[in-house]
């Protein structure tokens, strides 16, 4: 069962989609707190002793008061708009979408950690792997296998024997 | 002629067996990206940056440029073969070209618009090889106001001359300067916006972040048309080749379209895509049967191909002579050459002639590669469609971390990655425009460091910037590309009431 399933509001404002979220809203809305974020940051910057006229502090401050106020007049535009496009998220259908994006996401940061021990050959290969197996389905394993093994060995090949760029050999250090 | 010595100095510098190998290498990996639908040229730039690691800088910057202009060569395969066009500089050329595949004359489209291609590309690399010698000398006598209001135009503009949104457009702008201010500021040392994390101290590298926003982003966006399978049936081409009948009515349309291109493509924010669909608009305009467009003209097919690899030289002018790039392909060259430690601007042409002027040689000789890539060899290579989606984009997200992880060899760099890869793929599902992030990311801290330095020479008196002539002039070109849009914006609000009426 999808988690949000748990939640009845949530549900149904997921799969029916709402009326009132268009895109521009939330782009508006998120700028005006993005922008409202880095204001508070710039505010906390200490004023340093030796700097140009300007100094490091105008600069970040111009760009934050400019996104806040672009993200407003997207929002009042929005809200004034008569021909509004709400968003339609329908959660059930993009599952399967998801399920990949957060996959890959996750291993991405994985294969980082243990790229360096492990050596390339052999993390990339389990990377594009498991990937493969995701996108590409869990019935072509053997295509798979070949598609990781390929890429792996390949791109070792080019880059590190031809290109001679250095790449990390991990366990198979010979 | 001054001119001429220069390219021969430039020519002098490439003819290398390695160089011809890569200009060879790049337009033909240029020509694959730009087929594939889903992957544009800034993807395929992109992703390829790791080949150039070991280069020296000139053999680097021709590769690249020779991927940019072979997947302007390649885009239309797509467009013509399955009515999907590799990247959005190639929509022009479905209008016509499909319907020919149609009519059963896919080979004289595919060899129509390679000619076309080639003949656009040299055209305009005449106006390359004469303006860039002015305009770098002019950006020359640019001090720090000058600069900062030529990369603010340059940025407004990429925003205002675009489509869309404007106001999405300018948060987007805005996002990529707070991203450039993260890490330390280089005039007092102060540590901004890095909230404790000390990997980023150095700042957000802005390869890293493109590389997530074009090739992870794009793969992400790609995953919901996981399914869908292009067939090419080669069988049914016919011959590459066109008739003289054909030449000549189509010469006519090539040769206004390169000017046209070209001179869109110079412009920020305007690029190949709206330089190609406006070379069509041009030829069904002023054709004598504008009826037949959209059935199979084969002028059609010849004008924006035409016009977008014209526009894809005269992109090359703002990069190569002051270091501005205009849209999303020419910023992500952009980042990987300042990377190789080689900036382009004005000082390039006068330190490193040779490697300004081998860029434009090469793309006289990598022109030639990429027709012979793109007729002779059209057919294995539009088998290449056959590819299916699952494969080919665990590929692409291999070699984005691949090339990530060469840049620094830092493990933090994937967690950036993946970061800005769902980044690209919320901001399309949004509709915010990316080019105008990736620009701001990699002129933010010019801008901003030009903006303090003009400041400090002035003692802080904003006038400056309007008592210096050329930066007067681009103020007013910025006030007037805002006021356009804005006027565009309202144009459209009243038609839209009309229609609805």
């Amino acid at each position: 069962m999808a988690p949000w399933r748990l939640i009845p509001w949530c549900h149904g404002y997921f799969l029916k989609g709402s009326d009132y979220v268009t895109k521009n809203l939330v782009t508006g809305i998120f700028s005006v707190v993005i922008g409202l974020i880095y204001l508070l940051m710039t505010l906390q910057l200490p004023e340093p002793a030796m700097a140009d006229p300007i100094g490091p502090i105008v600069f970040p401050m111009i760009i934050g008061l400019a996104t806040v106020f672009c993200g407003g007049l997207l929002i009042f535009r929005d809200l004034k708009s008569k021909k509004r496009e709400f968003i339609k998220i329908d959660f059930e259908l993009n599952k399967g979408l998801y399920i990949k994006i957060a996959v890959t996401i996750v291993l991405g940061i994985i294969y980082g950690l243990v790229l360096e021990p492990v050596g390339y050959l052999i993390s990339t290969f389990f990377f594009i792997l498991i990937i493969m197996f995701v996108v590409n389905g869990f019935s072509r394993k053997i295509e798979n296998l070949l598609v990781s093994l390929g890429f792996s060995i390949l791109t070792y090949v080019i880059f590190f024997m031809i290109l001679q760029l250095s790449l990390p050999r991990g366990l198979l250090a010979f | 002629m001054d001119y001429l010595s220069y390219l021969l100095i430039g020519f002098k510098e490439i003819i290398s067996l390695t160089n011809l190998f890569w200009i060879f290498i790049g337009g033909l990996s240029g020509s694959i990206i730009g087929m594939l639908p889903g992957l544009g040229p800034a993807t395929g730039v992109a992703v390829l940056i790791p080949l150039t690691y070991g280069m020296n800088p000139t053999t680097a910057l021709i590769t690249m440029a020779a991927i940019y202009y072979g997947a302007m060569f390649g885009g239309s395969r797509a467009s013509i073969m399955i009515n999907t066009p590799g990247d959005a500089s190639a929509i022009a050329t479905c209008f016509d070209g499909y319907p020919m595949t149609k009519n059963g004359e896919a080979g004289k489209a595919l060899a129509m618009s390679a000619i076309a291609s080639f003949i656009g590309g040299s055209i305009s690399i005449l106006f390359l090889i004469f303006l860039t010698l002015p305009v770098a000398n002019l950006a020359l006598q640019f001090g720090p106001a000058e600069m900062f209001a030529l990369v603010l135009f340059a940025l407004t503009a990429t925003v205002t001359l675009s489509q869309g949104n404007i106001l999405k457009g300018f948060i987007s702008l805005f996002i990529g300067f707070m991203v450039s201010t993260i890490g330390i500021d280089p005039q007092t040392g102060l540590l901004r916006f890095t909230m404790g994390v000390s990997d980023l101290q150095n700042g957000i590298d802005f390869l890293v972040a493109m590389i997530g926003l074009y090739a992870v982003g794009e793969v992400f966006k790609n995953y919901s048309r996981i399914k869908l399978k292009y067939s090419v049936n080669s069988s049914n081409i016919g011959t590459i080749w066109i008739t003289w009948d054909e030449m000549k009515r189509c010469i006519k349309p090539i040769v206004r379209s390169s000017p046209l291109g070209f001179i869109v493509g110079v412009l920020p924010g305007m690029g190949a895509s709206i330089g190609s669909m406006m070379s069509y608009t041009l030829e069904k305009q002023l054709n004598k049967n504008p009826e037949k467009f959209g059935k199979g003209a084969i002028e059609g097919v010849a004008a924006p191909e035409a016009g977008n690899n014209a526009a894809s030289s005269g992109a090359l002018i703002p990069l190569l002579t002051m270091g501005i790039p205009g849209s999303g392909t020419t910023a992500v060259m952009l980042g990987a050459l300042i990377m190789l430690g080689v900036r382009p601007g004005p000082v390039l042409f006068q330190q490193h002639p040779e490697i300004a002027w081998g860029v434009i040689a090469s793309i006289i000789i990598g022109n030639i590669f990429c027709i012979i890539i793109n007729l002779p060899l059209v057919v294995p290579l539009v088998k290449l469609l056959n590819i299916p989606q699952r494969i080919l984009l665990p590929m692409i997200l291999g070699l984005a971390f691949m090339g990530t992880y060469l840049m620094n060899y830092s493990a933090f760099d994937f967690v950036l990655l993946s970061i800005f890869g769902l980044c690209g793929y919320l901001m399309s599902k949004l509709d915010i425009p990316i080019p105008p992030l990736v620009l701001a990311l990699i002129l933010g801290s010019n801008t901003e460091q030009s903006f303090r330095r003009a400041l400090t020479i002035s003692n802080g008196n904003p006038s400056i910037f309007f008592e210096k002539p050329i930066s007067l002039v681009l103020l007013i070109l910025t006030v007037l590309s805002l006021v356009y849009s804005i006027a565009r914006e309202i144009k459209q609000k009243k038609n839209n009431v009309e229609i609805s009426a």
